[in-house]
């Protein structure tokens, strides 16, 4: 109720006036009953009663006013103004100062409390204000409340912007409106309501709907609300929109299972080190390098993987990294690094080394290739390369014999045919052994790539060979290659080839007396011109006598039967020339 | 091979398990007048043509690589015979033993020059230390 003071000043002197009246009334009955009482006895109260009820103006207006009336109309004489006892005077005097000072008393704590009502005013009107700011303009939270049946009772700028109804789409309908249809129909909407109410209060992730049917994962708290007397009044909801937050915890999860599965089938091993050179990470590679299982390496030291006589070094390596601050780099720039295997077994690495820094936590990744089989690889090419080298030199020297021997055993007219025919020769050979990748030839394919040229005649076969399979070394084969085309560039010259009827049978066997046994081939011309003991030695038969002695440590008989031509060679077996490859 | 070469005559060993590089250098020596021991186309033969020549070889032309077997053996059997000898070799890159880094070696293919120049140091040798 409004207080009289403040009030217009008309119904306050009113009010006054009106307690003056009664004053006076009562006055007056009080005297016609009991006689004489004593001046101003009524006016007293009523002066205080409109001081304070109507306000100081109106407190010094009845002052007058009573003291008017009570010597003008109740003293004696009655009906004019004349104070005839001093106690009346005294009296008059008395009630006016008092009169007075309850007035200014009066003003005085009227004025405090409007000053107070003022103030009490302007701070609940801040207070207000604030909430209202704080509540509409919180950006990211929708906050709204729901009265005790779960119907939406205020809904903020925030709640609009991540639900997109509007507050007056809102306020009044079912909170269930919120949640997914199928949730809702389960009930849910009332049991959050139920848990809130009963544990004091509610909070969930849980996905909620828009008014456009988007779904949208919710951080919900729900707090329920009690008057003074404990009387539930409704629940308070903050929600805020989360899926940003669930799709980035989603992404991080993909994309670290998606790191854990490249680090997995990684070919290379993989070690993550913490400062303290603690493994932290192995994955299946460096568990097949260094053969030790994932779970007995974790945790463990990095050393027992590094031959000892490196761990210091290596432990120094790895500080010098860390306080370049470079990402990563490839190590070993010194010289090969070795890792080494649970059974104790070093092998050659290369590695690279990553470091990143995890809340001032540093981590380094070590990611390394075994490569032995490299190396070995390596290791083998030089080793061809060399071999070539040394094979290229050789030929150049046998081709340089060749074309001394040719020049001290040729007419000058002829050199050029006989040169070139025994580079052919050799030549051929090279191809017959790069067939099988410089390991070796077979006696019989060296005799055929001479005597290929003369395999057909317009009458018979002109040549045959048998034997059993005799395997050769490559400088055995070049060598005897060179042999049989002699032997055949004679009987082509000369020999069994030189007519049309002629023709040469090879035959050749390894006669098992003693070891490692010995290898004998005849060589027979049949059907030439009769023949004649040359009477010179050439190339040929220097080459043959030579060349089955001294580098097959053999022996070679050639015999001028007239009938034909022969040779017998006879070579003792060795791992060069063998029976099986 | 001479049996009995003539004082005034080299006896020089040849170790080379290839043929025609043997008779080669056979035909190079003894066209530069000397008589050529073996050729040997293995240690074995060679230490044993260096056992029974005795200490009448005047000098040796090595190959180093005899399948792959190395002709060091009889380089230090001649060594400490004071018998002088250089290698021949198809691979100068591919190290020779450090022992005998001094030691000349002839790169395959060879000139005639070569050989003749080796031999004349082989003669000087002779008539310096047999005077």
């Amino acid at each position: 109720m409004q207080h009289v003071w403040k009030r217009h000043w008309s119904f306050r002197y009113g009010v006054a006036v009106t307690i003056f009246v009664l004053a006076a009334a009562l006055r007056l009955f009080l005297e016609a009953r009991y006689g004489a009482i004593p001046p101003y006895l009524t006016f007293y109260p009523a002066t205080i009663i409109a001081a304070v009820v109507c306000g100081a103006g109106p407190g010094v207006f009845i002052t007058v006013l009573s003291a008017a009336f009570e010597a003008i109309c109740l003293l004696e004489p009655r009906g004019g103004f004349a104070i005839e006892r001093p106690s009346d005077a005294i009296a008059l005097v008395v009630f006016v100062v008092m009169g007075l000072l309850i007035c200014a008393m009066a003003g005085a704590l009227q004025r405090i409390k409007e000053r107070e009502h003022r103030l009490i005013q302007r701070a609940l009107r801040d207070s207000e204000d604030r909430y209202r700011l704080v509540i509409t303009s919180v950006k990211d939270y929708a906050i709204f409340m729901l009265d005790p049946q779960g119907r939406v009772a205020t809904w903020n700028a925030s709640a609009q912007r991540i639900k997109g109804w509007t507050a007056e789409e809102a306020v009044g309908h079912d909170f269930s409106l919120l949640f997914p249809q199928e949730v809702a129909q389960a009930g849910r909407p009332l049991e959050v309501l139920r848990l809130a109410a009963a544990e004091g209060g509610f909070h969930e992730e849980a996905e909620r709907v828009r008014k456009d049917g988007s779904r949208f994962w919710a951080d919900v708290s729900i707090t329920p609300l009690y008057d003074e007397s404990g009387r539930l009044t409704g629940y308070a909801n903050i929600l805020r929109d989360i899926s940003e937050r669930k799709q980035a915890t989603r992404e991080m999860a993909e994309s670290r299972s998606r790191l854990a599965g490249v680090v997995d089938s990684a070919m290379d091993a993989i070690i993550t080190v913490d400062e303290d050179q603690r493994i932290v990470l192995f994955n299946a590679a460096a568990e097949a390098m260094f053969g030790c299982p994932a779970k007995q390496a974790l945790g463990g030291p990095l050393g027992q993987f590094i031959p000892p006589r490196f761990r210091e070094a290596h432990a120094g390596h790895v500080r010098g990294f860390a306080e370049t601050g470079v990402t990563s780099r490839a190590m070993g720039k010194l010289g090969t690094l070795y890792g080494v295997r649970r059974s104790g077994k070093e092998f050659p690495i290369e590695a690279s080394i990553s470091q990143a820094s995890v809340d001032g936590r540093k981590l380094f990744t070590v990611i390394l290739r075994d490569i032995t089989e490299r190396k070995r690889a390596d290791e083998h090419q030089s080793l061809l390369l060399s071999e070539l080298v040394h094979r290229v030199k050789n030929t150049l020297s046998v081709v340089q014999s060749i074309a001394a021997q040719t020049r001290r055993s040729t007419a000058p007219e002829q050199f050029y045919d006989t040169f070139a025919g025994r580079l052919a020769a050799l030549g051929a050979a090279h191809d017959l052994l790069t067939r099988s990748e410089w390991e070796g030839a077979w006696l019989a394919d060296v005799i055929r790539i001479g005597l290929q040229p003369y395999a057909v005649s317009d009458v018979a076969e002109r040549w045959t060979m048998d034997g059993p399979a005799i395997w050769l070394a490559p400088n055995e084969a070049v060598t005897l290659s060179l042999a049989f085309h002699e032997l055949t560039t004679n009987a082509a010259k000369y020999g069994a080839l030189s007519g049309v009827n002629g023709t040469i049978a090879i035959r050749w066997q390894v006669q098992p007396d003693g070891e490692p046994g010995e290898l004998a081939i005849h060589w027979r011309e049949h059907g030439g011109p009769v023949v004649v003991t040359p009477s010179r030695r050439g190339f040929g038969s220097r080459l043959l006598e030579r060349a089955i002695a001294h580098e097959l440590g053999g022996e070679t008989q050639m015999h001028f039967d007239p009938a034909g031509a022969q040779c017998r060679f006879r070579i003792p077996l060795s791992p060069r020339i063998r029976r099986q490859p | 091979m001479n049996a009995t070469p003539p004082d005034d005559r080299l006896a020089i060993l040849v170790v080379d398990d290839e043929t025609l590089i043997a008779m080669l250098l056979e035909d190079l020596l003894l066209d530069l007048d000397c008589t050529v021991v073996g050729p040997a186309s293995t240690v074995a033969q060679s230490l044993a043509l260096v056992e029974n020549g005795g200490g009448t070889l005047d000098g040796a032309l090595l190959d180093i690589n005899l399948r792959g077997e190395l002709v060091y053996p009889v380089a230090d059997v001649l060594a400490a015979r004071g018998v002088p000898f250089v290698f021949i070799t198809g691979n100068a890159q591919h190290g020779i033993d450090p022992r005998y880094a001094a030691i000349p070696a002839l790169a395959k293919p060879f000139s005639n020059d070569t050989i003749s120049d080796v031999v004349e140091s082989f003669r000087e040798r002779r008539a310096r230390v047999g005077g």
